[in-house]
């Protein structure tokens, strides 16, 4: 087994092309040869991922803990919808409005929260999402209150409705894809570096001359840019949303969970991190349904046991193996 | 053009109840290393936090080439040429070392002529880092940190580069090493504000030394003039 991964010699940058063409290649045909029960559990993969990635921009580089990024998610599935179902603006075109008021609220917590301690950033995420979801609940006229918005299943590819599956596969597909080369843009980038070096000493970032204030700013708004457009997904694909279900602090920290256990502040990290754990939560829910909230629980763990053993995260593991298999 | 670079003028910090510096007013001239030394807790950092604009004072004045620069964030000092390394060094550790060096010369207001990771091994080679570029900070080690510092702040070609306590607990050989690359420095044109705690290094290196003691200028002068002075003796033995 240790041969046959030292020949992979998947540390060239060769064959790490050709193992992207690859994986690129395998997740586009994939819905050929997949049961829908299959391709749903890939679609709230990717869905999770794009928020994790997203999260990771601002809280994994900058390591200013965001435990409420589903209130981006919960603006572009409310703003997309409404705008749908009370002006019949199509919700392809309701996802890019959408992002200003996404960019809006970035700013807005950025300004009064990034002087701070990274604490009351975190506090300020989960008291705005809790204000969003009191404001969709409150004004039942626009949102549909608890009831929500409510879609009848059709096929309009014009205003984002399919009947099957696999459109919305390639739909969330594509933009996986664009958020995995931001995310690896900003890793290898000037922007990447600032951001490593705030999260890791700010003093020392502003004694350089970086606008610590300008690049956490910038940060938090591609993150609020990448999660927004999930939220409207969310709301075409599932069909109907409620205040509970996209402005959902249970979402926000599981994103946060796997952000660290896969390698906050890391390219590879939420993909990582991903991978492993919603099958592991599917896996749990399939088989343990009947015991509520354990999958909780076996995250709770997981945390511990991570943080315990591996605090960098996953990627941290590998990234041994790896500089292992290059030595040897 | 002024002979002097900066001038604090009679400058105050206090934190809640104590008061770490009162009123001091000091000047760096243009091109000369100047010593500031005291006992601990007698504000030398506090100064250099101040001048840096990592602490902002609650009166006073600080003016660099003839600008009040006293409520400028500490970014735009970093960019106006007032540099600072760290007493206790203060790496990227998610960064490389040479990467460390590039993230600070990405920020050099007059931008950098050759290829970026060129003039960052050229630093890294003019404080004798040149072996290591590639690894990760947690390689290196203390004395190794500190030049490392020093490579950072140069990366933004300083005019003003406060060094903060870089001998501490280093060896003879790493602080004549330290001392090479001060003069070195200082060569290119640069103005010094060494912190120190003691006197032999900052006697090797300075023609002023300035004393401070409980957040005050208590002397000033060549470094025997210092050292023979009965108030700054005091103030060390008590």
């Amino acid at each position: 087994m240790l041969k046959l991964l030292r020949g992979l010699n998947i540390s060239t940058k060769y064959n790490r092309g050709y193992l992207i063409a690859l994986a690129i290649l395998f997740f586009a045909i994939l819905p050929l040869f997949s049961d829908p029960g299959t391709l749903r559990l890939l679609i709230l993969t990717y869905m999770t991922l794009i928020l994790c990635i997203s999260w990771n921009i601002i809280s994994g580089y900058t390591v200013f803990l965001s435990l409420g990024h589903s209130m981006f998610l919960g603006i572009g599935a409310y703003t997309s919808a409404i705008l749908y179902e009370k002006y019949g603006i199509s919700p392809w075109i309701g996802m890019i409005i959408s992002l200003a008021p996404s960019t809006l609220l970035a700013i807005i917590i950025g300004l009064l929260t990034f002087r701070l301690h990274g604490a009351f950033f975190a506090l300020t995420t989960i008291a705005i999402l809790q204000i969003l979801r009191l404001l969709a609940l409150h004004f039942a006229d626009i949102t549909g209150g608890s009831l929500g918005i409510i879609y009848t299943p059709k096929n309009d590819p014009y205003n984002f409705f399919f009947l099957e599956v696999t459109p919305y596969y390639y739909v969330i597909y594509i933009m996986l894809l664009i958020t995995i080369y931001i995310s690896y843009r900003i890793d290898r980038g000037f922007l990447g570096k600032r951001l490593k070096a705030i999260g890791d000493d700010e003093i020392a970032s502003v004694s350089i001359g970086i606008d610590a204030m300008k690049s956490k700013l910038l940060a938090f708004i591609i993150s609020a840019l990448i999660a927004t457009p999930v939220g409207t997904f969310y709301a075409q694909y599932i069909g109907y949303i409620i205040p509970d279900s996209v402005f959902d602090l249970g979402l926000s920290i599981k994103v946060a969970v796997i952000g660290m256990i896969g390698g906050a502040g890391t390219f590879l990290g939420p993909i990582i991190g991903t991978f492993i754990l919603i099958p592991i939560e599917q896996l749990l829910t399939i088989y343990l349904s009947s015991y509520y909230g354990l999958n909780l629980v076996i995250y709770g763990l997981l945390l511990m046991i991570t943080m315990i053993f591996l605090p960098k995260g996953v990627i941290s593991f590998i990234e041994g193996f790896l500089r292992w298999q290059k030595k040897y | 053009m002024a002979e002097e670079i900066l001038i604090t003028n009679n400058v105050v910090k206090r934190f809640g109840g104590l008061t770490a510096l009162r009123g001091v007013s000091i000047s760096v001239k243009r091109k000369e290393i100047l010593g500031i030394m005291g006992p601990n807790g007698s504000g030398k950092t506090t100064l250099i936090n101040v001048i840096s604009g990592i602490y902002m004072p609650d009166s006073g004045k600080i003016v660099f080439e003839g600008v009040d620069i006293t409520y400028e964030p500490p970014h735009k000092r970093a960019k106006m040429g007032i540099l600072r390394t760290f007493q206790i060094p203060r790496p990227f550790r998610r960064l490389s070392v040479i990467d460390n060096v590039v993230i600070s010369l990405k920020n050099n207001p007059k931008g950098v002529s050759k290829n970026i990771y060129d003039a960052a091994k050229e630093l890294l080679e003019f404080v004798g880092l040149d072996r290591y570029i590639n690894l990760p900070v947690s390689h290196l080690n203390t004395f190794m940190l500190r030049k490392l510092d020093l490579a950072r702040a140069l990366a933004l070609s300083p005019k003003l580069l406060m060094i903060d306590e870089i001998v501490a607990g280093l060896v003879e050989a790493e602080s004549l090493e330290i001392s090479k690359i001060i003069e070195e420095i200082n060569r290119l044109g640069v103005a010094l504000l060494l912190v120190e705690h003691t006197i032999p290094f900052l006697a090797r290196v300075c023609k002023r030394i300035i004393v401070l003691n409980e957040g005050k200028v208590i002397a000033e002068g060549s470094p025997e003039e210092v050292m023979s002075n009965p108030v700054v003796i005091t103030s060390y033995i008590g």
